[in-house]
């Protein structure tokens, strides 16, 4: 006891010590107000001191002694790039990230060593509590990222209404916001305005409210009061750490036999993508999250003891009914969970009925309150947009599909760790472990709503936004299978998607707003790598909301192949030491990359899209505008207009090719207007639209088409002063002979 | 399974390879589809680095060689998704020296200091190829194999190692590594000069042993004797610092009249020779500061090493101090209060001289830039601080030898030495500026476009730094006016600095083959890239102004008198306080 006082005693003076350095830092640190790595910097000590504490901590409790060797491997690494930080423009050095990416490289160091060390606290069989030192780790992670992403990324999405809900009652303790658009508010936290959004209900006396529910808000009042937006933030990242410590202690409800495994599943959901980025942002889906997890931990836990108490009504029902008001739409996660309470917990009838009951008035009260307030029940949504029967089977594939395929907002696409998910349902299933049952009835209804809508990929938001709530579960089934890594496939496939999703994380991390994708098809990442290559590099990555070849491939082939891969077995001497296959991995991801620029200048090239960067282009402008709200509804383009060209890059697949030009015209004078399409400096067609605002399809061919020219299309007419005409050019298909 | 059985298998050795071909494969495949001519130079360029410095990694991590598959996918992913530049090329070069370091570090923890002969050689000829491909790695942008090349980067290297390796057979792996990364930080890399000495030395070695037959006796005579041949006057200074290793006194006798002839024969008449020979004797202490506390059956040695440092002539280069000062390395106190702040010092010297003779820096003299670093220039001042915080610290480790344990007094004294030489860092840093321009987009002032100006509301100005080159300015006389960079105060007053061909900028081609010929004066690299198949550069000049005074504005005006097709291009501007 006395010794637990006095580990306490050190830490508050580790701590305090720690907010002295940060204050010294805040003083004297020699950087500019506005320089990118002032806040990283500032933080530091306190990092430093919380990394340390929890290494004492560790220790004491039971866990392995880090090596002095490497601490001190790191603190020299960390103090060379901290004067690389601080001398960077008298060396010359012109990118902040490579600094930032070695900074977090250094992190990822202590926490792989950190996380390794704690394995002997949770024994040979996972703890019903595990300590909390689970869930200082990941939390100091997230705050040591903290700074460096909100400077680099302005709150978006649903964010900035969230936190301007948050400020109103932090301030004016009303969530009325039309002072607060007013007043300008949201320069406390962003500078881009905003202004209400379509749909907001105005009260009688002209009260501005907000459509988002204020319950995450009022969780982050009194951070937000305190630290404003920092935070406001930090209270999602120890939300979000309080969600990994969470699911930690779930996984021993499902597989306690094997507590070096789950620590390795809760390592990947704590510090890889998606959870690391909503750990900087303020969405929803985290407390929903936490609140559906504990819900869970707590219906397993009444499977053995079957007796209610206030501790099992709280437990329960603080949950199911919080998260109704958190977002309306996790009352498809509350219902289910009271289904299975009911299942697990001997099917008694008190208890759950009067849950039922209780969460039935909570929502169709709330239902109520929005038909009086926003005319609508459902606010700005409708029946028909919720009705499962009005989508079809494509739109419930799409959807699913790209939750996890898109590359631009599944989980596999931010990090493709996830991939093992595969061979883990398939073992999952092959055992008909009740995680799977599980994740199924937790997950499937709430997913039957949102997987077909056309807003399935999230809206605005980072990738796997809807089904973050199954993310706990989803690294929990990942226990199983990391416990039969014994072949060399395994390690292979451990060793190549764990330092791919290294490297993806260090981009993300470094440019926040690349996770940011716009729903046109496209990523940031993609579109760099094909600007740079002038080929079309996105082909050959899934999207589902620009649905192609790949969007379907990838799933047909990765299923089988992954789990194959997983279950190869070695040659003799690799199965003595299957461990040396993942530098086999980690040689076949970068062979791959070897092949991807190759494959781009080598595939025929079959649709074009014109918007996208590997075109050339005199002028125009993207259509529609990339901000526009469900930008999916419109087809995609470009608006070419008089006098403007551009240039395709074709690569041929054979010698003749049929053209089929999608467009709509755009007539502005009236005045004629010619589309020419060439094969490099020689006429193919020239085209003269008929009927304007009408999409129409413009087919030439089969002509000849030598290798090497580009297809060139060029926009005729006259241009009289004014709005000149023009046509919305989307897809150029090639169907070569 | 056992390591070492693992690690001599034939599929791990083809998986050592193997990486680092599918990182090249990566990086080239990228290079060669990459629309941006001078970006696809540079990545091809940085393919090749990284594959001549993955390769040495690859066989030098212990299995299962982490530190290669992680450096290997990093190194691709900086190429691929950094914008070209100098902040790629720092990317990629920082991967790589990180990933040898860290292949280094646990291959030689494993092995211990008093590894065989085996497994010193296994450890010594990959890191001195590795070190080799980033000290020397301008050698790598031309990508035909010539002798010359190969030579260069696998020859002295590994004849290099050989030596360091024999060397560590008496001396112990840690001591013969300072040695050796000593003599490598001078020229920067393995030179002839540098090599010649450490064989020379390993010679010198090879002859004090009491085990050895004669014909290895005679061949090791002749090695201490070659480097006479190869230039009599280093030569001389290396045969007598191998001498040392064998007969101790015998080489100080040799070494007092060495040095008389080398102070009569070389003295540079507009130096005083007091101010030659103390400028020279500053490297000893400078680079091995634990040679003020030597073995006591090693003080001859350390007064030979002396007297040769003092004295040898420095043609072509530092890298003929390689011998004395290896030798002095070989002579310090055997206790960790001596060694473990000396293995810090050089280790963070080396480390710095070659991240400033690696791309994008390629400085000509790396060392001294790295020196700089702390705020003053290598010289006797410099010498003094270093010697006296060695000692400290030295005095400080031998009190913890009384009462600490040996593993925690070596890790503690570490961090102690690194915290010292962060801090001498920190204090020797410049001032923070204001830089005026975006990174990496220039201002380019021509015939057309003379004037550039930019204002800032009263800053308080004392010295004005300018990033900057010239086009077709190859035949520009040396010290011509290019541009004047005037400042303006609050009350109109002006005050003016002109910037000089050959003096303050100079030619970004400066380094390609037909300009390279015609002999253009230029001041040294600031910061290099990849142009093609030659080394684009630029430079950095600085402004001091009489007194710090509040200013508004900025203008820098291409001279009138300059050539038409002169264009000078800014790519940083930065005003300081």
């Amino acid at each position: 006891m006395r010794e637990g006082r006095e580990g306490i005693v050190h830490t508050a003076a580790v701590l305090a010590i720690s907010l002295a350095g940060v204050a010294l830092a805040a003083w004297k640190l020699p950087l500019t107000p506005d320089d990118p790595f002032r806040g990283t910097l500032v933080l530091l000590p306190l990092i430093l001191g919380g990394l340390r504490e929890i290494h004492r901590w560790g220790a004491k409790l039971g866990g392995d002694r880090l090596s002095p060797r490497g601490t001190a491997v790191e603190l020299g690494a960390l103090a060379l790039l901290v004067l690389l930080v601080l001398a960077r423009h008298h060396l010359g050095i012109g990118n902040d990230g490579v600094l930032a990416a070695g900074l977090l490289l250094i992190l990822g160091c202590r926490v792989a060593r950190q996380t390794a060390a704690f394995r002997p606290l949770l024994g040979e069989v996972l703890p019903g509590r595990p300590s909390a030192l689970f869930f200082f780790l990941p939390l100091v992670v997230y705050l040591a990222i903290l700074p460096w992403s909100a400077r680099h990324r302005q709150p978006d999405g649903d964010e900035p209404f969230y936190l301007l809900v948050t400020h109103s009652l932090a301030y004016d303790f009303d969530a009325d916001l039309k002072n607060n658009y007013a007043h300008r508010d949201w320069r406390f936290f962003m500078d881009r305005p905003i202004e209400p959004q379509p749909g907001d209900p105005v009260g009688p006396n002209g009260e501005r409210y907000s459509r988002h529910n204020e319950m995450l808000p009022l969780a982050l009042v009194p951070a937000y009061r305190v630290g404003g937006k920092m935070g406001a933030l930090a209270t999602m990242a120890a939300l979000t750490a309080l969600l990994t410590w969470m699911t930690l202690r779930l996984a021993r409800r499902y597989f306690p036999e094997h507590p070096g495994e789950a620590l390795a599943a809760w390592a990947v959901a704590a510090f890889t993508p998606p959870l690391l980025f909503y750990s900087y942002q303020v969405w929803v889906e985290v407390p929903a999250a936490l609140l559906a997890a504990a819900a869970l931990d707590r219906i397993l836990i009444l499977e053995r003891q079957r007796d209610w108490g206030p501790k099992e009504w709280l437990g329960l029902g603080v949950p199911v009914l919080l998260l109704p008001l958190v977002k309306i739409r996790f009352i498809l996660i509350a219902a289910p969970l009271l289904a299975l309470a009911w299942w697990h917990a001997g099917r008694p009838k008190r208890p759950i009925f009067l849950l039922a009951g209780m969460l039935g008035a909570l929502a169709g009260g709330m239902l109520l309150y929005n038909k009086l307030v926003y005319s609508n029940p459902l606010k700005i949504h409708t029946w028909e947009e919720v009705d499962p029967h009005r989508y079809g089977l494509s739109s419930y594939l799409k959807g699913g599909f790209g939750l996890f395929y898109d590359a631009a907002f599944g989980l596999f696409g931010c990090a493709p760790f996830w991939l093992l998910l595969l061979p883990a349902v398939a073992l999952l299933a092959a055992r008909r472990s009740r995680l799977l049952f599980h994740l199924a009835a937790l997950s499937l209804p709430y997913l039957v709503i949102v997987a077909p809508r056309i807003e399935w990929y999230g809206g605005w938001s980072p990738p796997f936004r809807y089904a973050l709530i199954a993310l706990p579960l989803l690294a929990i089934a990942l226990v199983p299978l990391l416990a039969r890594r014994e072949r060399s496939g395994a390690w292979a496939l451990l060793g190549g998607l764990g330092a791919f999703t290294l490297v993806l994380t260090l981009v993300w991390v470094t440019l926040p707003g690349w996770t940011y994708n716009f729903a046109d098809g496209r990523t940031y990442a993609l579109d760099a790598l094909s600007g740079r290559l002038g080929l079309d590099v996105s082909r050959f990555f899934p999207s589902s909301i620009r649905p192609r070849p790949a969007t379907w491939m990838w799933p047909a082939v990765s299923i089988p192949l992954v789990t194959l891969l997983w279950w190869l077995p070695g040659r003799s001497r690799a199965r003595r030491e299957p461990r040396a296959a993942a530098l086999g991995g980690m040689t076949l991801v970068l062979a791959l990359a070897a092949l991807l620029p190759s494959a781009a200048a080598r595939v025929p090239t079959g649709i074009i899209e014109i918007e996208d960067p590997q075109v050339w282009k005199s002028g125009g402008h993207l259509h529609p505008d990339r901000w526009v709200v469900e930008r999916t509804r419109y087809r995609g383009g470009w608006v070419l207009r008089v006098g403007e060209q551009l240039k395709v890059p074709v690569v041929p697949g054979g010698r003749r090719v049929r053209l089929t030009l999608e467009t709509e015209f755009i007539r502005n004078q009236p005045v004629p207007f010619t589309l020419d399409l060439k094969e490099g400096d020689r006429m193919l067609f020239s085209w003269t639209p008929g009927r304007e605002r009408v999409w129409e399809k413009v087919e030439v061919g089969p002509v000849d088409w030598r290798a090497g020219e580009p297809l060139v299309l060029v926009a005729h007419g006259l241009a009289p002063p004014g709005e000149l005409n023009g046509v919305i050019l989307d897809k150029v298909r090639m169907d070569w002979r | 399974m056992k390591e070492s059985s693992s690690t001599s298998s034939l599929r791990s050795e083809i998986l050592r390879l193997l990486v680092p071909l599918a990182a090249l494969a990566a990086m080239a495949s990228f290079a060669a589809r990459e629309i941006d001519p001078t970006g696809a130079a540079e990545s091809g360029y940085l393919a090749v680095l990284a594959a001549a410095v993955l390769i040495p990694v690859g066989f030098l991590a212990p299995w299962p060689a982490l530190e290669l598959g992680l450096g290997a996918v990093l190194a691709t992913a900086a190429v691929w998704a950094l914008p070209r530049g100098p902040g790629r090329g720092t990317g990629v070069v920082l991967i790589l020296a990180v990933a040898l370091a860290v292949a280094a570090g646990r291959r030689l923890l494993r092995d211990g200091d008093r590894p065989s002969w085996r497994d010193s050689v296994s450890v010594l000829i990959p890191l001195a190829l590795g070190a080799q491909a980033l000290l020397r790695g301008n050698l790598l942008l031309d990508p035909t194999v010539s002798p010359r090349t190969l030579v260069a980067l696998i020859a002295l290297p590994v004849a290099g190692a050989l030596a360091v390796a024999v060397l560590a057979n008496r001396h112990g792996l840690p001591l013969a590594l300072v040695a050796g990364a000593t003599a490598v930080a001078l020229a920067p890399g393995f030179n002839v000069a540098a090599t010649l000495a450490l064989i020379a030395l390993a010679a010198g070695d090879l002859l004090g042993r009491e085990d050895l037959g004669w014909p290895v006796k005679i061949a090791a005579g002749v090695a201490i004797l070659a480097p006479i041949l190869w230039n009599p006057a280093p030569g001389a200074v290396a045969a007598v610092c191998a001498l040392a290793l064998w007969r101790p006194a015998v080489a100080l006798g040799l070494a007092v009249p060495v040095a008389v002839g080398l102070g009569g024969l070389f003295q540079e008449p507009w130096v005083g020779p007091l101010g030659r020979t103390l400028r020279q004797l500053a490297w000893l202490p400078l680079l091995v500061p634990a040679a003020v506390v030597p073995e006591k059956d090693r003080r001859w040695s350390v007064l030979a090493a002396a007297l040769m440092a003092a004295t040898v002539p420095q043609v072509p280069d530092l890298s003929t101090l390689a011998a004395p000062l290896a030798l002095a390395a070989l002579s310090i106190r055997r206790s960790g209060a001596a060694t473990i702040p000396q293995r810090v010092w050089t280790g963070a010297v080396l480390s710095g001289t070659a991240l400033l003779a690696s791309y994008p820096w390629l400085r000509e003299e790396p060392l001294a830039g790295a020196l700089s670093l702390l705020g003053l220039p290598p010289g006797p001042a410099l010498a003094l601080w270093v010697a006296a915080v060695f000692l400290a610290l030295a005095g400080f480790g031998a009190w913890m030898g009384r009462g600490w344990g040996e593993t925690v007094r070596a890790t503690r004294l570490s961090e102690l030495a690194g915290a010292c030489l962060l801090l001498a860092l920190l204090l020797g840093m410049p001032p923070a500026g204001r830089e005026l321009l975006e990174p990496e987009t220039p201002v380019v002032l021509d015939a057309r476009n003379p004037v550039w100006e930019a204002g800032f509301a009263g800053q308080v100005v004392r010295s004005v730094v300018v990033e900057s080159n010239l086009s077709n300015g190859a035949g520009l006389p040396p010290g011509a006016p290019v541009a004047e960079v005037r400042l303006r105060d609050l009350a109109g007053r002006t005050v003016s600095w002109t910037l000089r061909a050959g003096e303050d900028t100079g030619e970004w081609a400066a380094r390609r083959p037909d300009v390279a010929e015609t002999g253009t004066r230029t001041p040294p690299a600031w910061v290099s890239w990849v142009a093609g198949d030659f080394f684009a550069q630029r430079y950095r000049s600085r402004w001091t102004l009489p007194s710090s005074d509040r200013f508004t504005q900025v203008r820098i005006e291409r001279a009138p008198g300059a050539p038409p097709d002169l264009a000078l291009a800014l790519y940083q501007l930065e005003v300081r306080r």
